[in-house]
């Protein structure tokens, strides 16, 4: 009896703190999408602009329909690809992630989305510049092979700039060499 | 940001001093590892009337600070002179006072205040050929003190190694102070440091033009890595946004070009740029990564960074004919290439064993040497415009800092210390504005 009761104790604390931290992670990827956002500037623009500057809205994008909303949509923005050191291969468990996002841009065909690339903090901050394009465009080529139309997709890279977990470990910097989806 | 007083400084020569001679005695080698350091006394300077003091005695001061910045110099202690600055007879030199402390180069100098322009005669002698090095009137606003006595100290320079020295450069550097990542600008030796962008984003990488006249950077604020290329004598410039990634610019000596990395083609190349930002050609071919460009002296090779070997390592492209060859053999990981205005080293940084260090490889390759040693992470060297001393990035403090040393790592010292981080030093060209 006693038991039965520490059991339902047990599930009713871990429940909601496990809601509770899928809300913190929400709340990292608005962050994320905030930080993209350009401030005032004072240069003028030649050549082409691109789509959605300054409109990055993170969950739930702009007049997308209720299929963007949900647990897939938060599944979709929050679960990243990661990478291996030094590296834009794609393991068996990226493709895997790869395969739920190919999936939810089929069903939501009117979505566009950016691919963010990351570094962890180790290298140089140039030379990780451009291995983060390298990962988002490794990544954004896996979407075109699996049908998915490349005009849909944008790519950038933060390099180094912006970890996910600031700290100075290797469970820190798996978390931080990674690809991020940001909705349109 | 630049004084609108300096046009109301000019230079007269004094014509009625002895020409300048060079001496055979006293001689800074740049090139020497074991350089010894020349005596030099600089008493307070003279003035001409009791509210001059404070000038008077600034005027010497600075003087001292900008020559010692080089190291090549050892200042005397005014306590062991001999004789009373008050007690100077313009153009009359008693050498045995000088020689007598050990002092080989002696500078005087007389200031007269009328309102708020200053005059300043000032004389760099060879105190054992028993001559005079070089003298100069200078005649400006007061507060040009430090411009003034900068011009005399880099014709001191030039006097002595037939080089215009440093004194004229600045040093553009990145700064996390106002929580953003902004570009600033300092004084060579780290001074007057100035926040010059204002993005409130995240702008990276600045190198001056040659000229001195524009300077280009990566900014995210088009939420996107873009290379602002902005005139720094008008205001104004151009966007270049040729690709999805638009980074690490580097200038072409004597054109009003850049190269940059941009990434195009699935694949991260090095570009070059015309100075509106537009593609001219690319300049490295492989299916990996090819970045960080930096140019020789003459424009026509540039070190950088390509991972087609399978990691990161140092190469030297020919823009001409298109020739890539590795010139980086050890270690694992060599990024950040700079090539010495002398032409003849490259700088980079190489990280291994959890640290990152200074280093200097020869342009074919060979006399490598490491310069930092047991100090955190050292990244981002750049070379001052004569090739003496290397500007770079340190974390041995804890907060990453702006130091400087000389080409063989000796003296190293912090430079700059600001709020939050600073990093990213480029060194600019000497650049002469009147």
């Amino acid at each position: 009896m006693k038991r039965r009761l520490m059991m339902v104790l047990a599930l009713v604390l871990i429940v909601p703190g496990l809601l509770m931290t899928a809300a913190c992670s929400k709340k990292a990827v608005k962050s994320d999408a905030a930080l993209t956002q350009g401030g005032g500037d004072t240069g003028r623009t030649i050549g082409k602009d691109k789509k959605g500057t300054g409109s990055d809205s993170g969950i739930g994008g702009t007049g997308t329909g209720d299929t963007m909303r949900g647990a897939a949509a938060d599944r979709f923005v929050n679960e990243d690809v990661t990478f291996a050191y030094d590296s834009s291969a794609l393991d068996a468990r990226a493709q895997e992630i790869l395969k739920f996002k190919t999936e939810f841009l089929r069903s939501n065909a009117n979505a566009a989305v950016t691919i963010e690339g990351h570094c962890d903090e180790r290298g140089t901050s140039e030379y990780n510049m451009a291995l983060g394009q390298k990962r988002a465009d490794s990544v954004k080529k896996f979407l075109i092979n699996s049908g998915i139309s490349g005009s849909r997709m944008n790519t950038v890279s933060f390099g180094k700039e912006r970890a996910l977990d600031p700290g100075h470990n290797e469970a820190a910097w798996s978390k931080n060499r990674r690809a991020h989806f940001v909705l349109q | 940001m630049m004084n609108s007083r300096v046009n109301s400084f000019f230079i007269v020569f004094l014509t009625f001093f002895l020409p300048m001679v060079c001496s055979a005695e006293i001689n800074i080698n740049i090139s020497n590892p074991n350089m010894r350091k020349i005596p030099i006394a600089i008493p307070v300077f003279n003035a001409s009337a009791a509210g001059e003091d404070a000038i008077a005695k600034k005027g010497a001061d600075i003087l001292g600070s900008t020559l010692d910045f080089t190291g090549f110099f050892k200042l005397l202690d005014r306590v062991s002179f001999l004789e009373d600055p008050k007690n100077f007879n313009p153009g009359v030199v008693n050498y045995r006072n000088w020689t007598a402390i050990g002092a080989e180069i002696l500078v005087t100098g007389q200031t007269q205040m009328q309102g708020d322009t200053l005059q300043m005669d000032l004389r760099a002698y060879d105190t054992f050929k028993g001559n005079l090095l070089v003298g100069k009137r200078y005649k400006g606003h007061v507060n040009d003190l430090q411009k003034m006595v900068r011009r005399f100290a880099s014709e001191i320079i030039f006097a002595l190694t037939g080089n215009w020295g440093i004194f004229d450069s600045q040093i553009c550097f990145v700064s996390t102070g106002t929580g953003f990542k902004e570009i600033y600008m300092s004084d060579f030796d780290g001074g007057n440091p100035q926040q010059i962008t204002n993005h409130r984003s995240i702008s990276l990488t600045p190198a001056l033009s040659p000229d001195g006249n524009w300077i280009a950077y990566t900014s995210y604020t088009k939420s996107k890595p873009v290379i602002f290329i902005r005139n720094m004598v008008g205001g104004g410039g151009t966007i270049s946004s040729e690709s999805n990634m638009n980074i690490t610019p580097d200038w072409v000596p004597g054109k009003f070009m850049l190269a940059a990395t941009l990434s195009l083609g699935g694949s991260q190349e090095i570009y070059l740029l015309t100075g509106a930002g537009k593609i001219i050609k690319k300049i490295t071919n492989s299916p990996g990564i090819d970045v960080s460009p930096s140019f020789s002296p003459d424009g026509h090779r540039f070190a950088f960074v390509s991972d087609r070997a399978g990691s990161p390592q140092i190469y030297i492209g020919d823009t001409d004919s298109g020739r890539a060859d590795r010139i980086t053999f050890e270690g694992k990981y060599n990024t950040q290439p700079s090539w010495s205005p002398k032409g003849d080293k490259i700088a980079y940084s190489s990280m291994g064993g959890g640290s990152v260090n200074i280093c200097v490889i020869g342009v074919g390759g060979g006399g490598s040497a490491q310069l930092t040693y047991n100090s955190g992470r050292n990244e981002y060297p750049s070379w001052a415009p004569d090739g003496s001393m290397i500007v770079y990035a340190s974390s041995r403090e804890g907060s990453t800092r702006i130091y400087v040393m000389t080409a063989y790592g000796t003296d190293q010292r912090r430079l700059v210390s600001l709020p939050g981080e600073q990093t990213s030093p480029k060194w600019s060209a000497r650049v002469v504005r009147n």
